[in-house]
């Protein structure tokens, strides 16, 4: 798969992706302050980015619904931030705190 | 192997290196901005990714969007709730830390086997994937895609037209009730 490192394919840019899941789904676990949690979630978010271009490159580069998709795909996550920073801002307005584990009320 | 090769070898890895370093730095720093920071600078890297796959158009919106118009909003959040306890809160330690390893590693082992199974597979049946980067031409794919918004993914852009008019309407309606409430 890997054979030849200074040749990059498809899964150079796979693997990437994958590591940078893989560090946005620990820190979403891992970090109290909310903003981090969001940026977190970005980072998830970018991770799948990469993969669609990926692979409207490397398997049609033609038809260029992967690229049209991922621009709407970063206007979804646009939309995704700018609620979640409301549901955000109205919940520090009553605890006056960023730490996500005083949100109790979030738990659900 | 020739020359060009290396080059866009060399800038795959120095952008990848990169957004895994920032990526990190992001979750470890110590104070909020400085993580926004490090993750603008991300934004930019997985640009330069986008450019080194030949989707320019994605890259110039994700750098518009991700790498300045989001982290606009995020420092604006940052500046209105950093008045009490700003540097204090960081990350969870014991349990929450081990449970984010464990978890995050165990879906590191499932996507990998997943990864190596998809990839043995298509090259077992030798797939439609391309094992080099199709040369685009830039202008060409520029001029399809901003024509493609406008007819052929006209709905699915009204669509996301529409939902982000929801979306401004509904966040203001929910400023206007709570701030109601206080009122009372």
């Amino acid at each position: 798969m890997l054979s030849n490192i200074f040749h990059v394919n498809l899964a150079h840019y796979l693997i990437l992706a994958f590591l940078l899941f893989l560090i946005g789904a620990f820190g979403a676990i891992v970090s109290r302050n909310v903003i981090k949690l969001l940026i977190s979630l970005e980072f998830m978010l970018t991770a799948v980015n990469i993969n669609f271009i990926a692979f409207a490159t490397f398997a049609d580069n033609i038809k260029l619904t992967g690229y049209v998709f991922n621009i709407f795909y970063i206007a979804i996550g646009s939309i995704e931030v700018a609620i979640a920073l409301i549901i955000f801002y109205l919940m520090y307005r009553e605890k006056k705190s960023i730490d996500m584990d005083k949100y109790k009320e979030l738990k659900g | 192997m020739n020359e060009l090769e290396i080059i866009k070898s060399i800038t795959f890895y120095g952008f990848a290196v990169a957004i895994i370093v920032f990526a990190l730095l992001t979750l470890f720093a110590r104070r909020v901005l400085y993580s926004l920071l490090f993750a603008v600078i991300l934004f930019f890297c997985t640009g330069g990714i986008f450019f080194s796959l030949g989707a320019d158009y994605n890259a110039v919106v994700q750098i518009i969007v991700y790498g300045v118009a989001i982290p606009v909003l995020l420092l604006f959040s940052i500046m209105f709730t950093s008045a009490y306890e700003g540097r204090k809160v960081n990350l969870a330690f014991s349990p929450r830390f081990f449970v984010g390893f464990l978890s995050s590693s165990l879906l590191f082992l499932m996507l990998w086997y997943a990864v190596q199974f998809a990839l043995g597979i298509s090259d077992k049946l030798g797939w439609f994937f391309n094992s080099d980067i199709p040369k685009a031409n830039s202008d060409e794919m520029f001029m399809a895609i901003s024509n493609g918004l406008y007819t052929n993914y006209l709905l699915p852009f009204m669509l996301i037209g529409l939902l982000v008019l929801i979306v401004v309407v509904g966040i203001s309606t929910l400023n206007v009730i709570k701030e109601k409430k206080h009122v009372k």
